[in-house]
């Protein structure tokens, strides 16, 4: 097919066109901006461009237009990465480029392009060293995005090229402006990106890249909604409702790779690539075969052009029918291949899973059978709409209910550990009654019922009716949509919403991970693919080799009771870049005497790593500050001085400082007891729990074991059977581990208190109900409550992390808790039981007021 | 009837029998898309090539399955028309 060197329609774009579309283009970035959607990506850097380049291009001279398209793609690579990396990726590429023309024998080039494939490969797994760090995390991953499969589609297209298309074409296809915010980008065809350059109508094409936009955004929308409301995580499965709502959610999360999707290819329409749709309607398939060919239809059309049919072509030989199944199922065993060769080039490994060849199998098998049934029965096809017929509606409806119910449990599979955890979770659903399974049974019935209403909604040609309305009427839907979307993301008008919209609302702006992904749980393929964008990639590359887990270090040894680690006394080393000392009673703090000097009042600290201070000295910690601020001003007079003994650890609960108190820190003699609580204080229960158990550790307390041996938790069980067995009774856990710290503290004469403190990337917002929760419990159980969670208010999270790529209190962040820790203190210091005096005022040493 | 008529009736009334036995024939005008439309898919596609070649001797290369020679019953039949052209020159 031949193609326009420059484009031919392209002129046809009056003043008040382009006005409409800059206004709804306009509208559609500023929900991207009003939502900071995938701003991880860099997307927000990407927007102006996208404005900017669109106008210029949209007025350039058409001849002009896909050198400037290129120029725009270069300045955004330069703007989200940096201009050096930007460079160092147009140079390896156009050295990519530059191969597949090279005058020698198409089998050649193959070759070569094999060798410099592997020389890259090399050093993205850093086998070769390169003076420049950023090249393997940061460059190549962006290069691999771009290249991996673009090259095999090029030069397939290259070998039958008729007319060649001109340099800009060439370079256009590889460096597309959008693929460096979405490094998991659909295989643009090199073929259909030529043939549709500018094959319609300008205006068309630009109000279709917008309208693809558009919806790129409410995907991304609606995904943030399931990913925060109805994704669970595993351990949280406990009957069929959960076990259909965690499978479910998995399935839905695909949203977001459509969204994606429907972005970018609507960011190359603006830029006249009028190419086709990416997804169509792909939760409403009714067969394998049909979601093939609906659910990433660029994946399906590589796979076609450059497998499928080549592996037809040789071995219809055989026969049509056994060169149709074989070339099928051969096309599933290179997805699966390429989905590792694609996780290769982004992350860098290269995974073999069961989960991954079981995924994979079963929907080729799916598949096969689908094929072989069209290839004996053939497929009744009709050109125009078809009758309704209420048999066929019905079977179709429940054909579809079918495949979203099969693909819901298949994506959970594939986004699971392994095989026994997913056969764990799914087990869940024997725990219901019968009757839940009636009730599901009726539901499915009434979504039959409303497809089969929806097809003869279809079949009498309402959509058609609706859709001539176009283009006043759907804009229309579209303009007051994205109104509402606008209004949406302002608080103001969050408040006045009605709560479950309100809370829709709020998910729709809000881009911090969810209980599940704080546990690291629900990461599916895409997902963790996911990980690897702009930030991401940066924090990966910057992160040394040396930043490990305390548990990684020399620094601890293993115990047999619930702490499972202990420091080693009188430890000089490193941990995360910081010096960790510890002192000769072995805990991560100055040295104190074992018995308490006369006049001293001193308080033990039991927490985990905010608390011990990763990643920062042993003087920054907010403990060590708080007692010389204290001391310093005498503050808390009549006593002479203050000892705050900081027997935190990472990775501890309360579940650890319980035990901790028992054997170690009573000996000390303190005044108060210092329990320092965070919001994922039952997730961090929940994790010693289960290695305690899991490791055959003694639970050390008898209505610990009694709990643990009622929730049915044993050795040998997988991770997520424990952690199941174990959900329902975390609270009495908790709340039993600070019920024992409170009793064994007041009958040793010691104020119990528990200390809430705010994670660095928290937020207050959003926790506020289960930061009420932990407080309320704590003091349900005997603990007097502190809590500082307003300390980090007004300060970015990226000075309140300790590094960009570990999320634990900066020395400013220590300071701000200090700062709020000692009024605290004072504030409470009646009800805390420490001698009067009077009032003393302390100065804030951040310079920034704490707001509240 | 010319060779190009012929092929074209032959295809027609392949793709009638085999995809749209519920079709008006008249319905299946010599330019309708087919392959970009989604009427043929990639099954129906190999079918149609097994057909072409077993019943005018040709062979079609993979590239050639493709909307690019195959989107239209006029298409189709050109194909094979110059297939045969080839064969013959």
């Amino acid at each position: 097919m031949t193609q326009p060197s420059t484009p031919q329609r392209a002129d046809r774009l009056s003043g008040s066109e382009f006005a409409v579309l800059a206004v709804q283009l306009g509208v559609v970035l500023l929900l991207i901006r009003s939502y900071r959607i995938e701003q991880d990506f860099g997307l927000l850097q990407l927007l102006p461009v996208v404005f900017v380049g669109f106008v210029a291009h949209a007025w350039a001279p058409a001849r002009h237009r896909l050198p400037l398209f290129l120029a725009i793609s270069v300045a955004a690579f330069a703007i989200v990465l940096t201009p050096m990396q930007a460079m160092a990726l147009i140079a390896l590429g156009l050295g990519l480029i530059g191969i597949c023309h090279l005058p020698i024998p198409y089998g050649a080039r193959v070759v070569l392009l094999l060798l410099a494939g592997g020389g890259l490969a090399a050093i993205r797994v850093e086998r070769v060293l390169l003076p420049w760090k950023t090249i393997p995390t940061i460059v190549l991953p962006v290069l691999g995005a771009m290249f991996m499969f673009r090259l095999i589609v090029y030069m397939y297209d290259l070998r039958h090229e008729k007319e060649p298309s001109s340099v800009w074409q060439r370079l256009s296809y590889f460096f597309l402006l959008p693929n460096v915010c979405f490094l998991l980008f659909p295989v643009v065809d090199y073929k259909a990106f030529r043939r549709t350059y500018y094959d319609s109508d300008a205006v068309a094409i630009y109000q279709k890249g917008i309208r693809w936009m558009f919806r790129g955004v409410v995907h991304l929308l609606m995904y943030r909604v399931v990913y925060h409301h109805l994704v669970i995580p595993s351990h949280a499965v406990g009957d069929l409702a959960d076990v259909v709502q965690y499978a479910t959610s998995f399935w839905l999360l695909y949203m977001r790779i459509s969204g994606q999707f429907h972005m970018a290819i609507g960011m190359l329409c603006l830029f006249g690539f009028n190419l086709p749709e990416t997804n169509h309607l792909y939760y409403l398939t009714s067969s394998f075969t049909d979601l093939w060919r609906r659910a990433n239809i660029y994946w399906k059309d590589f796979m076609q052009k450059v497998f499928y049919y080549p592996m037809f072509t040789r071995l219809k030989r055989l026969g049509t029918m056994p060169a149709v199944l074989v070339a099928t199922i051969a096309i599933f065993l290179v997805t699966w291949l390429l989905h590792s060769y694609q996780w290769f080039w982004l992350r860098g490994e290269f995974p073999v899973r069961m989960v991954d060849v079981g995924f994979w199998g079963v929907i080729g098998l799916g598949v096969v059978v689908n094929v072989w049934m069209e290839m004996r029965g053939g497929k009744r096809k009709r050109l125009g709409r078809p009758a309704f017929s209420l048999a066929r509606a019905t079977l179709r409806s429940f054909k579809t209910l079918a495949m979203f119910a099969t693909m819901s449990v298949l994506w959970s599979f594939w986004s699971s550990a392994s095989v026994g955890e997913w056969l764990d979770v799914l087990s869940s659903a024997g725990n219901s009654p019968p009757r839940d399974f009636a009730l599901l049974a009726l539901v499915a019935l009434a979504l039959a019922a409303i497809g089969v209403a929806a097809q003869y909604v279809e079949s009498e040609g309402w959509p058609a009716r609706i859709s001539r309305l176009e283009p006043a009427g759907a804009r229309g839907v579209a303009v007051v949509t994205a109104v509402g979307l606008l209004l949406a993301a302002q608080p103001g008008v969050q408040g006045r919403l009605w709560g479950p919209v309100a809370a829709v609302a709020a998910s729709f702006g809000y881009t911090g991970p969810n209980e599940a992904d704080e546990e690291r749980e629900t990461l599916g393929y895409y997902e963790d693919l996911l990980e690897t964008q702009p930030e991401s990639r940066i924090a990966r590359g910057e992160r040394p080799g040396d930043w490990v887990t305390l548990e990684e270090t020399d620094a601890v040894v293993k115990t047999g009771d619930l702490r499972g680690i202990e420091f080693v006394p009188d430890y000089v080393g490193s941990f995360k870049q910081a010096t960790l000392r510890t002192n000769r009673w072995g805990f991560r703090d100055r040295e104190y005497d074992l018995e308490k000097p006369a006049g001293t009042y001193r308080i033990v600290v039991l927490g985990g790593s905010h608390a011990m201070g990763s990643g920062v000295e042993g003087e920054e910690t907010f403990e060590n500050l708080v007692e010389d601020r204290l001391n310093l001003e005498h503050a808390l007079a009549p006593y002479d001085r203050v000892e705050i003994l900081n027997f935190s650890m990472a990775g501890f609960s309360i579940l650890q400082g319980m035990r901790l108190l028992d054997v170690k820190a009573l000996d000390f003699e303190p005044d108060m007891v210092l329990c320092v609580i965070h919001v994922n204080e039952e997730v961090m229960v929940r994790r010693g729990l289960r290695a305690t158990i899991g490791q055959g550790r003694d639970l050390g307390y008898v209505w610990l074991e009694d709990i643990v041996e009622r929730s049915g938790a044993q050795r040998g069980m997988s991770v997520v059977k424990l952690e199941q067995q174990l959900e329902p009774a975390l609270h009495r856990v908790t709340e039993g581990a600070m019920r024992t710290i409170a009793e064994t503290a007041r009958r040793n004469g010691i104020v119990p208190v528990a200390l809430y403190v705010p994670l660095t990337n928290e937020d207050i917002e959003r926790s506020t109900k289960r930061r009420h929760g932990l407080l309320r419990m704590a003091k349900h159980a005997g603990m007097i409550t502190l809590s500082v969670h307003e300390a980090y208010l007004g300060h970015p999270w990226n000075e309140l992390m300790v590094a960009r790529w570990d999320s634990h209190p900066s020395p400013l962040a220590h300071r701000l808790v200090s700062d709020h820790v000692v009024s605290a203190i004072l504030r409470e210091r009646s009800t805390l039981g420490i001698a009067e005096q009077e009032a003393v005022s302390i100065p804030d040493t951040t310079g920034k007021e704490p707001r509240s | 009837m010319s060779d190009a008529e012929r092929i074209l009736g032959e295809v027609k009334g392949f793709l009638l029998e085999q995809f749209l036995p519920e079709e008006d024939p008249a319905a299946l005008t010599n330019d309708i898309a087919l392959v970009t439309s989604g009427v043929l898919d990639s099954v129906a596609l190999v079918k149609l090539v097994a057909h072409l070649e077993e019943t005018y001797g040709v062979e079609l290369e993979a590239y050639e399955i493709s909307a690019d020679f195959l989107d239209t019953p006029a298409m189709i039949a050109g194909t094979v028309e110059g297939k045969l052209s080839e064969r013959a020159g």
